[in-house]
């Protein structure tokens, strides 16, 4: 016979635990019947969404198996991604060519600018998130000097429909209509009314198996025991430091290849600010699928990218069916959807304090700061 | 020592295909050109009517005096030219290969093309297509389409007049 306390515990602390998605799922079942939808659009919707998002998400991963925590250095990683998208745009190279082609390119660039955050986090060890949160916006500044100013005077534009009027600096908004949907439109399977980007899903599935394979590796055990402890780890013989920089390394270079897959799907280049949302909606996607600042998975992803985004599908519906304003149902997704995710940071925070009071003084965790 | 080698083949690779990707990958819109042309001397006559078929994608029909565009991707094509006349009787078929690069923009030119004549690819220019002003019903210009057979007198391209001072477009391009 089960002891009722502990069916009691083990519920609290399955609440506690799931509070987050658990609330998305509550606020999602009673605001999907108040947008009208039809079950087979939210699915279509989601599919959609899943295909452009995922990877970004994915991305995330590795520097939080590292301990380091919510990776908003993927940012860099993200304007890598944009430039070689600027790059195939200026020389008119099209379809799942020019995706490839702005892939390569990102490559060594985001791992450039990945290898330099790393120096940077492993500077500021148990501050990474708020140091990669301020880092992004340098990089922003450099990134804006450099493609409003040193585009089309110092970097040779000749495309007319991404270079500025005044004959320097791209255009606010740049249109990919040369590369749009080029990769989730090479396959695409008929199941019923869904339409399945099936390249795309192969890509994040690789992706996937990727991270899956990754943790087996060497390198992969050792991002785990850095991410456990760092001193047990450095008496283990492990390179703490170029462990803790190749998670960046590899978060920002998978950050630059999602951003091309999820630019690809839009299909428009919003040169100035595409980057800084793709971070914020990345991170907080994993957070409302369960995941904290020490620990995710890749049903974290996954569970975070579907209720997260089914919340962007729903809530201007269902806020202009409730209150009479889309705006406000807008607003509203703001402000849970944020809200929550500071929910989650909190109580991250206060576990891990807990547990460093309960721990005993010698005992140190790693990575993430609270 | 063997990892430099790995590392150096690494990077071989990724070049090479960063290379076939900018090469491959290029798209090309093909302005299809059916007006009356000079040609290093030459005066080509639009044909009345033609069917351009390239790589083998759907035809696109082009009367005289008109212009179509197409989107191609990569260097290498092949034209298939089918001089039809208003009845859209085929009176002969002509097929070349091409190669575009440099510009994003390119002109087919219809009638040297169905004239067999190289230059019938060049790269978009505001140039004007004749040297002079064409007289009113030239061949050229007239409802009745031209069919050139090689070397047969007195029908297809026509010397063009030439204007004082004036050379003719530059035939560009590359031929087939």
């Amino acid at each position: 016979m089960k002891n009722p306390r502990f069916t009691r515990a083990g519920a609290a602390a399955f609440l506690m635990d799931n509070a987050v998605p658990l609330l998305f799922v509550l606020i999602s079942a009673v605001a999907i019947p108040f947008s009208g939808f039809s079950a087979v659009y939210l699915i279509q919707e989601l599919l959609v969404r899943l295909a452009r998002n995922s990877f970004l998400v994915l991305a995330l991963l590795v520097p939080i198996m590292a301990g380091m925590g919510l990776n908003f250095g993927m940012t860099l990683g993200a304007m890598a991604g944009e430039i070689g998208l600027l790059f195939v745009i200026n020389h008119h190279i099209t379809g799942v060519h020019g995706v490839a082609l702005a892939m390569l390119l990102s490559v060594p660039l985001s791992a450039l600018v990945g290898w330099l955050t790393g120096i940077v986090l492993n500077k500021a060890k148990g501050r990474e998130m708020v140091t990669s949160f301020i880092l992004a916006f340098f990089a922003n500044g450099i990134y804006q000097l450099m493609v409003l100013y040193g585009m089309g005077s110092i970097i040779p534009v000749g495309n007319p429909a991404l270079v500025l009027s005044r004959g320097y600096g791209i255009r606010n908004a740049v249109n990919l209509v040369e590369i749009r949907q080029a990769l989730d439109n090479l396959i695409l399977v008929r199941l019923g009314p869904f339409s399945i980007p099936l390249v795309t899903v192969l890509v994040i599935t690789g992706m996937c198996l990727f991270i899956l394979l990754f943790r087996r590796t060497k390198l992969g055990q050792d991002m785990r025991a850095v991410g456990g402890d760092m001193a047990i780890a450095e008496a283990a013989g492990i390179d703490v430091e170029r462990t803790r920089t190749l998670s960046i390394v590899i978060s920002t270079v998978l950050a630059g290849i999602g951003m091309i897959v999820y630019l690809q799907n839009v299909g428009t280049l919003n040169t100035y600010n595409s980057h800084e949302q793709v971070g914020m909606f990345s991170i907080a996607a994993l957070l409302v699928g369960g995941a904290s600042v020490s620990r995710a998975g890749i049903a974290n992803v996954f569970l975070g990218v579907c209720l997260f985004h089914l919340m962007f599908i729903i809530s201007p519906t269902a806020g202009k069916n409730l209150i009479g304003s889309a705006m406000l149902g807008e607003y509203f997704r703001v402000f849970i959807s944020y809200g929550v995710i500071s929910v989650a940071l909190v109580l991250y925070a206060l576990r891990r304090q807990r547990g460093r009071a309960g721990a005993s003084p010698g005992e140190t965790a790693g990575g993430g700061e609270s | 020592m063997r990892r430099l080698l790995i590392r150096s083949l690494t990077v071989a690779v990724a070049v090479l295909l960063g290379v076939y990707l900018f090469i491959f990958g290029r798209g090309y819109t093909l302005i299809l050109d059916n007006n009356a042309v000079d040609l290093g001397g030459t005066r080509y006559p639009a044909p009345a009517a033609a069917e351009i078929v390239v790589d083998r994608r759907g035809g696109i029909e082009i009367f005289a005096r008109e212009r179509d565009t197409i989107s191609l991707k990569g260097p290498f094509h092949r034209v298939e030219l089918r001089v039809m006349d208003r009845g859209g009787k085929v009176l002969s078929t002509v097929s070349r290969n091409f190669t575009l690069t440099g510009s994003p923009t390119h002109e087919l030119l219809v009638a040297p093309l169905a004239a067999g004549a190289a230059g019938f690819i060049r790269e978009f220019s505001d140039e004007p297509l004749l040297s002079a002003p064409v007289p009113a019903g030239s061949p050229g210009e007239g409802p009745v389409p031209v069919p050139v057979p090689a070397g047969s007198p007195g029908e297809g391209p026509v010397p063009a007049p030439a204007p004082a001072g004036a050379g003719g477009p530059s035939p560009g391009g590359t031929g087939p």
